[in-house]
């Protein structure tokens, strides 16, 4: 018989390859273990019962193959698996649990009873073990599958006992743990039922039906969808745009193969991929599912299974970011007011493109381009049409790269666009769809940013304004030290300054839009901003582009003219990304006229 | 208190100080105007802190007395007002009460002792200068004056008095202006301070066309004697810089060209500029200056080429158009004397003949261009 069971004992040297390690630390993890088995079980349905936190009752019901009488009394001893048999085999891991070390671990220290039925047997068969020790075991009435359901965890272990935290908290991890089953699993029909009261029901559905019932209607809608390839390997889901982040990264999801996974190099190389969209200390929203070969990744770093490597760890943290890149390059990325659900398909349709705020602000130079024929070289980007309307969104990845729009559309409004300016911080204007708030501040320092970067690249000629009174300005050595550092770049943009000695430095000429008198100041302030800055996002050049941006940027407080807004507002829609400052703060939010009917109840 | 006078004199009065008024203070009592009925005069007095301005009328006082009133308020009542007798009074509560042929106005004014007091400036550094010839002084400089306050000394002009000649010199780091009035000067001291810009403004404003003026210079403040107003300005106390070192004296490229088709040609051009940087450049040959401009951001670009003197080989030079601008249009002269030495020193402007008395100088910096 045992030849022909599932589960077979692990011969001691593969036992002993694979990486010892605690499994059950909270009910969470029992959960996770659990589900995993049920899973691997090709169960179709799972319903899962908390009591008080998992600390009285994990319960985990599946319609799957269910176990035999001898695969039972196997189960509960340590390395018995039915996944894997050789060494080999540990280079192509496809089922989720295979350490074998699962079930004895938790029967060790809570009270287990196990019922399972095969397809194949009249009867199932029921194991009860209480601390590692099986009090029963006998046939019994069940349906095919398993069921299992683990009291009282830790009952035999105060010391561990303890250590739990409070139901609710624990409730939390459990529910961020299905989490991920539930996204990882579309197909499989999930139930959670915590305390009598069921939190979930989530019948088999497409991945983005999936996604929309876990995130909610509110955070789906502000997810973009995701789909590139790169040699073997598939990357698909959704990331948030970027004003829509979270201060936790409670919001982010990686599967591999199906299974949940934390890479931290893969996070930091989608957050690289909003590169300085999303402020620091601020996390986006991302759900993304990988297919790859399993001989290129290595899932046994830990025992929870969570941290994986791959083979060639380079080049597919830069797919990653790039793949990141070209959806945020594609979609509307700008903020606007609808908190709110908006729901109607109407309501969508309403808002404004990217395409149509510019087009619409830019009235003035327009009429330029026209006598400049073909080198007008706008380099911003319109998204299709197709994307805004529809609530299908394309995977924008198949689509084609952004592309330079070498005409523009006729601008809406024939006569100058209007401009107000309030509080001496914000400029208002009106759009064909409502209007839209412009953050003076942040949109100089992105024009500036951008124009530094492409001095910087030697795209854009550096103009330097010569002083008249050159400014001698002695620096601690603190700064001094700093100045070194960036002083190359600072010359390369349009400074001219001198080390005269010591300490002592002779500012002879600046960038030409830094205003007059500031000379000394700006000086400072950008020694100041690069010293305090933690900026690891970005490159020198970029750390230095972004100090001069931000200190040289209007700042808030600043009366501007009509046409000082104007020459802004044309300015920032000449840049590649407009729509974000460089360090990730939006520039432009737009309010929707039925957004306003509907706060002035014209609309209900 | 209580007067009446005509609208008329009301209101010429109350316009003259009303600018001086701030448009945004965090001193409330700033927004009101003083008004002081004694001795058949009235007075309005206006001040920012910095500039006090005070205004004067005959007219017939039945009870002395003072009230502050809030300026733009009076002012927007007695400007809709036809020319007729008015009468002013207020009474202990600080009621007012203007009364006309039309009706009555009742507003609220509160008590002088709230309002700052009229700077005192007692001195014997007096000077003199025609009306015409200050006016003039002040137009040419007050433009090149800075209008950020980091550099204090740039936000004012730079007055100087010598026993033979009055200069005043304004600068904001990338342009400057000096202007020289000659035999007009004072034998019995020397002095140097900076004057406001906005100071001189009102200045200018209520010059008339004839006659003399009277500057009395006090330790911390300058007062201007003028018709029915006086203004008094507090000095800027910061060191002017050194500007006589950065005026170069061995210029010998001299271009010659006609300023109407210059200030236009690059008016035009620099439309074509990038409107953060309005750089436009100018290329000089011995016949024909090429005024260009581009702006790589919306792709736009302007070129045009006008006739020219200039005695030298050719050479390419780069200039901010507003302050090239602003330069240009100050110069009175049908031709312009512009002299350069290399693309990285600064420019300077002459009128082709000064005028009698006067010496004036107008410098650029250039801007540096790495494509």
């Amino acid at each position: 018989m045992p030849l022909q069971s599932k589960i077979k004992i692990l011969p001691e040297n593969l036992a002993n390859k694979i990486a010892a390690g605690e499994v059950v630390e909270r009910p969470a993890s029992v959960v996770k273990e659990l589900v995993e088995n049920a899973i691997d079980a090709e169960a179709q349905r799972i319903a899962v019962f908390i009591e008080k936190g998992g600390k009285q009752l994990i319960q985990v019901v599946d319609n799957g193959v269910g176990m035999g009488e001898e695969d039972i009394r196997l189960a509960f001893e340590r390395h018995a698996t039915s996944k894997i048999k050789k060494a080999d085999d540990l280079q192509r891991i496809e089922t989720l649990g295979f350490r074998g070390e699962a079930l004895p671990s938790i029967a060790s220290v809570s009270q287990v009873e196990i019922k399972s039925k095969t397809k194949e047997e009249k009867l199932g068969n029921l194991l009860v073990i209480h601390g590692g020790k099986v009090r029963d075991f006998k046939k019994n009435a069940s349906n095919t599958g398993t069921s299992i359901s683990v009291k009282n965890l830790f009952f035999n272990t105060p010391a561990r006992r303890q250590f739990l935290r409070a139901d609710n908290s624990e409730s939390q991890q459990i529910l961020t743990t299905l989490k991920r089953f539930f996204l990882a699993y579309p197909d499989i029909h999930f139930e959670l039922t915590m305390d009598g009261k069921q939190i979930f029901n989530l019948k088999p559905a497409e991945i983005n039906e999936r996604v929309r019932e876990i995130f909610g209607d509110a955070l789906y809608k502000d997810l973009l969808p995701l789909s590139a390839s790169l040699g073997g390997v598939q990357l698909s889901g959704f990331i948030s745009r970027p004003d829509l982040t979270r201060k936790s990264r409670g919001w982010q999801y990686i599967f591999l193969n199906g299974r949940p996974i934390q890479a931290r190099s893969l996070g930091y190389a989608i957050v690289q991929g909003y590169a300085n969209l999303i402020p620091a200390g601020s996390y986006p929203v991302y759900c993304l599912f990988i297919d790859i070969d399993p001989a290129l990744v290595d899932v046994n770093v830990h025992p929870a299974k969570m941290e994986v490597r791959f083979a060639n760890e380079r080049s597919i943290y830069y797919f990653f970011i790039n793949s990141v890149q070209s959806v945020l390059k594609k979609e509307n990325v700008i903020p606007s007011f609808n908190s709110a659900p908006s729901g109607s398909a109407v309501g969508r349709s309403l808002q404004s493109t990217p395409g149509e705020i510019m087009s619409e602000l830019k009235s003035r130079k327009h009429s330029m381009a026209r006598y400049s024929g073909d080198q007008l070289s706008l380099t911003y980007f319109e998204p299709e049409s197709t994307q805004q309307n529809s609530g299908e969104k394309e995977h924008p990845a198949e689509t084609g790269q952004p592309e330079n729009l070498p005409s523009t559309p006729a601008p809406v409004f024939s006569e100058q666009a209007k401009f107000w300016q309030i509080h001496n911080r914000y400029i208002l204007s009106e759009i064909k769809s409502g209007m839209v708030i412009i953050d003076q501040h942040v949109a100089h320092e992105r024009v500036l940013y951008e124009r530094i970067l492409k001095v910087l690249n030697e795209k854009q000629p550096m103009i330097s304004q010569k002083l008249l009174f050159p400014q001698k300005l002695t620096l601690n050595y603190e700064d001094f030290s700093v100045f070194k550092d960036i002083y190359e770049v600072l010359n390369h943009i349009g400074f001219s300054i001198k080390v005269f000695s010591g300490t002592t430095i002779v500012i002879e000429a600046m960038p030409a839009d830094v205003k007059v008198g500031r000379e000394s100041q700006i000086l400072l302030d950008i020694i100041d901003y690069y010293r305090n800055r933690p900026l690891h996002d970005f490159n020198h050049n970029e750390k230095v582009a972004a100090a001069y941006a931000c200190k040289n940027a209007v700042k808030s407080g600043e009366t501007l003219s009509q046409q000082e807004m104007q020459d802004l507002v044309d300015q920032l829609f000449a840049c590649e990304s407009p729509f974000f400052c460089p360090h990730g703060r939006p520039v432009i939010v737009t309010m929707d006229l039925e957004e306003l009917d509907r706060k002035f109840k014209r609309i209900t | 208190m209580k007067f009446t006078i005509s609208r008329n004199s009301f209101h010429s009065t109350l316009q003259k100080v009303i600018h001086v008024i701030p448009a945004k203070s965090t001193v409330d009592i700033l927004y009101n105007v003083l008004i002081i009925a004694e001795g058949g005069q009235l007075k309005i007095i206006a001040t920012d802190l910095e500039i006090t301005q005070v205004a004067w009328s005959e007219c017939n006082v039945e009870q002395d007395g003072s009230i502050v009133v809030p300026g733009k308020l009076l002012m927007d009542i007695i400007r809709e007002m036809p020319d007729l007798e008015i009468t002013f009074s207020a009474d202990n509560n600080f009621k007012i009460l203007i009364e006309s042929n039309f009706g009555e106005y009742k507003l609220s004014g509160q008590s002088k002792t709230e309002y700052p007091s009229v700077p005192l400036v007692e001195s014997d550094e007096k000077i003199e200068l025609d009306n015409s010839v200050l006016k003039r002084m002040i137009e040419k400089t007050i433009f090149a004056c800075s209008t950020d306050n980091l550099r204090p000394a740039l936000t004012g002009v730079f007055f100087q008095i010598f026993e033979e000649e009055i200069r005043m010199v304004a600068t904001d780091g990338h342009r400057l202006v000096k202007i020289v009035h000659k035999n007009s000067g004072n034998q019995e001291f020397t002095k140097e301070l900076i004057v406001p810009t906005k100071a001189l403004n009102f200045v200018a404003r209520n010059l008339p066309e004839k006659g003399k003026q009277q500057i009395t210079f006090s330790e911390s403040h300058v007062l201007f004697e003028l018709p029915n107003t006086n203004i008094y300005t507090r000095i800027i106390k910061e060191p002017f810089p050194d500007y006589e070192r950065v005026i170069p004296q061995n210029y010998t490229k001299e271009m010659l060209i006609a300023k109407d088709d210059f200030v236009s040609s690059v008016k035009r051009v620099s439309l074509f500029s990038n409107p953060m940087t309005y750089q436009v450049r100018l290329m000089v040959e011995t016949d024909k200056l090429t005024v260009h401009a581009q702006d790589i951001d919306f792709g736009g670009e302007a070129k045009e080429t006008i006739p020219c003197s200039f005695n030298s080989e050719a050479l390419e030079i780069a200039y901010n158009a507003n302050y090239l601008l602003d330069i240009l249009r100050h110069i009175d002269t049908e031709k312009i004397k512009f002299l350069v030495e290399d693309s990285d020193g600064p420019g300077l402007v002459y009128p082709e003949e000064q005028g009698e008395n006067e010496e004036i100088v107008m410098l650029i910096m250039p801007v540096r261009i790495r494509s």
